[in-house]
């Protein structure tokens, strides 16, 4: 057997940019690296001394795709310190925005970085070439999305809207009951996104994960609740820190999240749907059942169809939140800053996000700790490599190649979230 | 690192003919905690108080199919962001998407690798580019997380706003006549 190297130093149509390395000795793989790169943990830094009132807006550009997450797991960790709890119509119109957050977040990456792979395609353009009608209802689908994002959050990247304690501004029922049509629409595109990636050939591999997520009574996870995995942990978020661990690691910047004496773990859309579908929509299980799909789902490749199977939750939510939405009588609820730790979590489209804040009697913050969900994932995203590239060294070098980045690509790795900045490595 | 760069007022003019809002869009692409990643931010930022007119201005990520939406409805669309080309920092690109096509990595340096370029790209293969679309680049020097531009940058961003309010005025002026 020879002896080799994969190597991508620039992984393509990741949210920023890393670098995988795999390195082959007599058929058998030795050393696995999925790399990425991490300056000091600027936000964190950057956060204390700063009012309470400025963590959703300043965590927000930790992300251009997920902005909406980093807000929702602020203000929900702040509220924790204040000891006050945002629900009703306010909490409902912040899972509209999310809902936003996940279709445009979903559609992106099913149609313009997942299914090139599993079309043949190098890129969305190569697909757009051949399949234009396709990346057109695409771009349709997710701009719904963004226009969510755009009427609820004020704007659709880095929204301005949302503040500890609810809203700036909250939309009329008007203004809410004109996106019906197009959620509408987009719903049926959703469920026909579904069948479509169902039909993709997937490559036989299993793996037993640990899955952890959030998990909300009634409700499919998004914001708060408690964090449960499949081996049974049933925790409180503030609980979080006493279970999960964040490890240096030589090879990459980032910080790996371990469980503690348990390992590497995943978090994103496979951990959710196999922890929470009963509470998925009743379109999302029943097209779910129709095409064969059930928990536990244990192949990362079919990430592609869960997320398209919450993409048409995500919608059919943002339908039924519309149409029993009732204008709250004030955008928020009062905040009185005292001194304490706050909590927070929400499941950002690739995974579990938590924050914790620590601020003094005045709102400022004294230190902050962010756990995306990329670092949480990437132990699982080596592990993968590893037994992915094993079992499949006969491959032509340029095809496995190829399946080790599809297979980084199966979770939707928010390189820049996970790092907050990657520079570029080239051996 | 410096925060903010100083522009002395040498193109200020207010405009008062009415146009639809839609016609010109100005975005300004880019993590202003990103150091030099900011420049778009910056500088349309600084547009915003120079430039009293109906061309709509925006900020944005990078992320390419956001771009695509956001210009859905205008006629003329000027870009502006941070580029990585190897070139020295502080270069000045401008680039008229409609009559080239954008170099496949210069506008890399968002943190998106569906980018400003590959959008520029889609569009132009899915027919959907506006009637005009001008791309403004300045050479980056750090990428780091960090706040402020590289004193490199800085020294240049006159001139890209003096390039910028040139076209603005152009296009308005032709918009206004036809």
């Amino acid at each position: 057997m020879k002896n080799r190297i994969i190597k991508v130093d620039q992984l393509a149509r990741v949210e920023g940019e890393g670098a995988v390395f795999v390195k082959i000795s007599e058929g058998k793989v030795t050393d696995v690296k999925f790399k990425i790169f991490e300056p000091p943990r600027f936000f964190e830094a950057f956060l204390r001394g700063r009012d309470y009132s400025e963590a959703p807006d300043i965590t927000a550009r930790i992300c251009g795709i997920c902005p909406v997450a980093y807000q929702m797991s602020a203000v929900t960790a702040m509220e924790d310190a204040f000891e006050i709890e945002v629900d009703g119509q306010l909490r409902e119109l912040r899972k509209l925005l999310y809902c936003g957050e996940w279709i445009e977040s979903h559609v992106l990456h099913i149609y313009l970085l997942h299914a090139p792979d599993f079309l043949g395609y190098e890129d969305a353009l190569l697909l757009a070439k051949d399949q234009p009608d396709l990346v057109k209802k695409a771009l349709r689908m997710k701009k719904i999305g963004n226009d969510l994002m755009t009427l609820i959050g004020g704007r659709e990247i880095h929204p301005i809207n949302v503040k500890v304690g609810g809203f700036y501004r909250v939309p009329t029922e008007s203004e809410l009951e004109k996106k019906l049509d197009e959620l509408k629409w987009g719903l049926e595109g959703a469920i026909e996104t579904a069948k479509l990636v169902n039909t993709f050939e997937f490559p036989d591999f299993e793996v037993d994960y640990e899955f952890v997520s959030l998990k909300y009574p009634h409700e499919y996870p998004l914001i708060g609740g408690r964090f449960v995995s499949s081996s049974g942990l049933d925790i409180a978020i503030r609980e979080y820190e006493f279970h999960f661990e964040e490890r240096h690691i030589p090879h990459s910047n980032a910080l790996h999240s371990v469980e503690k004496g348990k390992g590497p773990y995943a978090v994103g859309p496979l951990a959710r749907f196999n922890l929470s579908f009963d509470t998925l929509s009743e379109t999302a299980k029943q097209v779910a059942r129709d095409i064969g799909v059930a928990p536990v789902v244990k192949n990362p490749f079919k990430s592609i169809v869960v997320r398209a199977i919450e993409t048409i939750h995500a919608y059919q939510e943002a339908i039924r939140i519309i149409n029993q939405y009732e204008m709250p009588g004030q955008p928020s609820v009062e905040i009185q800053p005292q001194s304490g730790i706050g909590f927070g979590a929400s499941e950002a489209p690739r995974g579990t996000l938590y924050h914790r804040y620590r601020v003094n009697d005045d709102g400022t913050i004294l230190d902050a700790k962010i756990v995306p969900p990329t670092a949480q994932n990437q132990p699982t995203i080596e592990n993968d490599l590893r037994l992915f590239v094993s079992a499949n060294v006969d491959l032509p070098r340029e095809k496995l190649t190829w399946k080790a980045e599809q297979a980084v690509r199966n979770y939707d790795p928010c390189i820049s979230c996970a790092t907050h900045f990657v520079t570029l490595e080239k051996e | 690192m410096v925060m903010q760069q100083s522009i002395t007022p040498s193109a200020r003019r207010k405009r008062t003919n009415k146009q639809r809002p839609e016609s010109l869009l100005v975005i300004g692409v880019g993590n202003e905690y990103r150091s030099d990643d900011g420049l778009g931010i910056c500088v349309l930022r600084t547009l915003r108080r120079r430039v009293n007119n109906d061309a709509r201005m925006i900020e944005l990520s990078g992320e390419g199919s956001s771009l695509m939406s956001a210009w859905s409805d205008a006629e003329h669309v000027l870009i502006i962001d941070a580029v990585v080309s190897g070139g020295p920092a502080g270069m000045l690109h401008r680039l008229d998407a409609k009559r080239e096509k954008i170099p496949k990595h210069l506008f890399h340096s968002s943190s998106h690798t569906f980018g400003v370029g590959d959008a520029i790209e889609l569009a132009r293969d899915l027919d959907e580019l506006p009637q005009s679309l001008i791309l403004y680049g300045l050479e980056g020097e750090s990428f780091e997380a960090g706040v402020g531009l590289s004193e490199s940058v800085v020294r240049m961003v006159p001139d890209l706003i003096h390039l910028v309010e040139r076209d603005i005025e152009r296009l308005l002026r032709t918009e206004s006549c036809s």
